[in-house]
């Protein structure tokens, strides 16, 4: 039995040592562990960022459910300066009283989302019919289209 | 760079002009300047607190970040004109009173500030 096995390998971003890496196409190369280091951090705030986009996405999931005789449908996809969550409206006309409810969401998920910087929009009916949202670059949070956030 | 002042002399200016529309024809007008007569009263604040905004992105974040009262009025008229400017929204004329009501709240908490 290798006693090695059980010891952790050790890697600081102070480190000259090289590192082989060999992924399973064989295709192996050599770097430093300071920069496999570097790779592991990016590699866990990735993991961190999409566990918690999949709550940012959950939290507007519930959010429009509970407000599901106003909302036929949530959408979130990327704009200019960072994410747009779109919130369809049932009605035709734009209800001023409803877009308090719109901000204090938009306010909610600046403050418990910080990573997504993100801002919400309330499209009436019409708007929202004209826009077509349903394609390949958003993903629905809420409402039925057959398509999921999981598929994409 | 504009000065507090300058931005305060455009908010004046986009007031002269809101008070010159014709509501029931242009009510998508008046979403549009009120909108712009917000932006310069906020952007005169940024400017006497040193924040720096330069777009709509950034001016946002910032009253997001530190101003609620004013974001929770701003917000709408902006959301509401962009919807009116790109995306054709159908503004009607009872739609004004409520765009001026929340105008009317940015200049009370923008002044409460100033």
């Amino acid at each position: 039995m290798a006693k090695t096995a059980s010891r952790p390998i050790h890697l600081t971003f102070r480190s000259v040592e090289q590192v082989v890496v060999e992924p399973d196409d064989n295709d192996r190369f050599v770097t430093t562990a300071a920069e496999a280091a570097r790779a592991c951090q990016q590699a866990q705030a990735t993991k961190e960022f999409q566990e918690k986009f999949k709550l940012f996405l959950g939290h507007i999931h519930e959010w429009c459910k509970s407000r599901g005789d106003n909302i036929e449908s949530g959408y979130v996809d990327v704009g200019d300066g960072g994410l747009r969550v779109n919130i369809c409206m049932k009605a035709d006309d734009f209800d001023f009283e409803f877009d308090d409810q719109i901000t204090e969401l938009d306010i909610e998920l600046a403050r418990e989302f910080p990573e997504c910087v993100a801002e919400v929009t309330q499209l009436p009916r019409h708007v929202c019919r004209q826009l077509d949202l349903d394609t390949e670059f958003s993903l629905q949070v809420y409402g039925d289209s057959g398509r999921t956030p999981e598929a994409g | 760079m504009a000065t507090p002042e300058e931005h305060q002399k455009q908010a004046d200016h986009n007031q002269s002009f809101l008070d010159s529309i014709d509501a029931n024809v242009y009510p998508d007008w008046v979403a549009t300047v009120a909108f712009y007569r917000a932006v310069h009263l906020v952007e005169k604040l940024f400017h006497t607190r040193g924040h720096d905004s330069g777009s709509h992105v950034r001016r946002n974040t910032v009253l997001k970040r530190q101003y609620l009262p004013i974001w929770r009025e701003y917000k709408t008229l902006y959301s509401f004109s962009r919807l009116a400017r790109y995306w054709c929204l159908k503004v009607k004329p009872e739609h004004t009173k409520f765009i001026l009501q929340r105008l009317s709240r940015v200049e009370r908490e923008v002044g409460n500030l100033l």
